[in-house]
């Protein structure tokens, strides 16, 4: 069902290159203000979602919407609103920063000069380099500033953490985190190092083999899989526990790590009760929750 | 600023280019003297200068924007489209004034 407030609406967008089926039958809404992790594997069809999202990839089959505008006609008024910052880095490598950013803003009538003044001074840019020679974490920061120095409405990014070293990458999502704060923007963040994606987004998007396995609010994502330890109170556990519906279960001495899916706390609670053990649920983070989705 | 403005400032930005405008600046006044002067019926196949400037120049001028249109990422800047059409008009008319002279 289309939903009113979608600002990307999908129904069975399918993208074949030669053999390969990047995107199968996909149907996608994309509401506004949501922080999208968009998880797969290489080659799970991440990339090309998001460019047919904007228009850089026609769909074979299906019709995709962007700001209620088919995505292969999207024009100066919805473009204004998009920004995307790449996978690849791609910039003007012969300008200076300040040249490249002066060149952006001449296609933006919606610039926002004092905005990015601001971003200059917080990541701590210099305008003068050659773009060519930034360092990677550089060139990142640039490209996010020149994608979101007009203001719009929909940021999608591209790896954006892929070219960074962990101190840059944690810097990268602080500032991530300050933009969505400051703003109410509809992100989508494409990434498969998840322990950095699952600080920022609110909810998930999971695909494989160019077919969504799963697109939920991040929260549902945590409720329906639950980890939990159960450590004996009188020595040693069965090998056998009795949780029929569990996807893992390693029993050792008088402990056991039980993972199970849609099982109430208190129903758990109850089971270990009766083991004569005490519960202790710990949280699963994102990487567990994908690894148990994908396999 | 202009978006066409913006464009035409590679020429000095590149280095390589800042080095080629400078040097076909440099002859314009002899190519614009040939002109007069074929213009004038003193010289004969005094075109054949001129034209061969204009061919590397327009060569020069054209290879940036090439360059830039083809990466994907330039295609979603807002007004990319109004950036085409008139590169579009100035490559023709350029390619129209060539045939004519």
């Amino acid at each position: 069902m289309i939903n009113d407030k979608a600002i990307v609406e999908m129904r069975n967008v399918s993208k074949r290159f030669g053999r390969i089926q990047a995107m199968d039958n996909i149907d996608l809404d994309i509401r506004r203000g949501e922080i999208i992790g968009l998880l797969g594997s290489n080659g799970a069809g991440k990339s090309t979602l998001l460019r047919v999202i904007i228009g850089l990839y026609l769909a074979d089959q299906g019709r995709c919407d962007t700001f209620g505008t088919d995505a292969g006609k999207l024009g100066p008024k919805e473009l204004g609103r998009i920004g995307y910052v790449h996978q690849e880095g791609e910039l003007l490598d012969w300008m200076s920063v300040k040249q490249l950013i002066r060149y952006v803003s001449a296609y933006y009538d919606t610039w926002d000069h004092q905005l990015e003044e601001r971003y200059i001074k917080d990541f701590d840019i210099s305008l003068d380099d050659r773009v060519g020679s930034l360092s990677p974490g550089q060139r990142q920061k640039v490209a996010i500033l020149l994608a979101i120095g007009f203001g719009p409405e929909l940021l999608i990014l591209d790896e954006p953490a892929s070219a960074l070293d962990p101190i840059a990458r944690s810097r990268f999502l602080d500032l991530l985190l300050q933009i969505i704060q400051q703003e109410n923007r509809t992100i989508i963040i494409s990434s498969h190092i998840l322990s950095d994606v699952e600080k920022v987004i609110d909810h998930t998007l999971i695909m494989r083999s160019g077919a969504i396995l799963r697109d939920c609010s991040f929260d549902s994502l945590r409720e329906e899989f639950v980890r939990f330890t159960l450590t004996s109170l009188n020595g040693q556990l069965p090998s056998e526990l009795g949780f029929g519906d569990a996807i893992s279960c390693d029993v050792s001495g008088s402990k056991a790590v039980v993972t199970v899916r849609n099982t109430a706390e208190k129903i758990l609670e109850d089971k270990a009760r009766d083991l004569n053990c005490e519960i202790e649920f710990r949280p699963l983070p994102l990487e567990e929750l994908y690894k148990i989705i994908v396999s | 600023m202009n978006i066409l403005r913006a464009n035409l400032k590679h020429l000095y930005q590149r280095r390589t280019y800042l080095f080629l405008t400078i040097f076909f600046g440099a002859i314009a006044f002899l190519v614009l003297e040939e002109i007069i002067e074929a213009a004038s019926g003193n010289k004969q196949g005094g075109f054949v200068a001129p034209v061969l400037w204009m061919f590397l120049v327009g060569s020069v001028v054209v290879s940036l924007p090439l360059e830039i249109l083809t990466k994907p990422y330039f295609l979603l800047f807002a007004r990319t489209q109004e950036y085409t059409e008139t590169v579009c008009v100035l490559h023709w008319t350029g390619i129209v004034i060539s045939l004519v002279a």
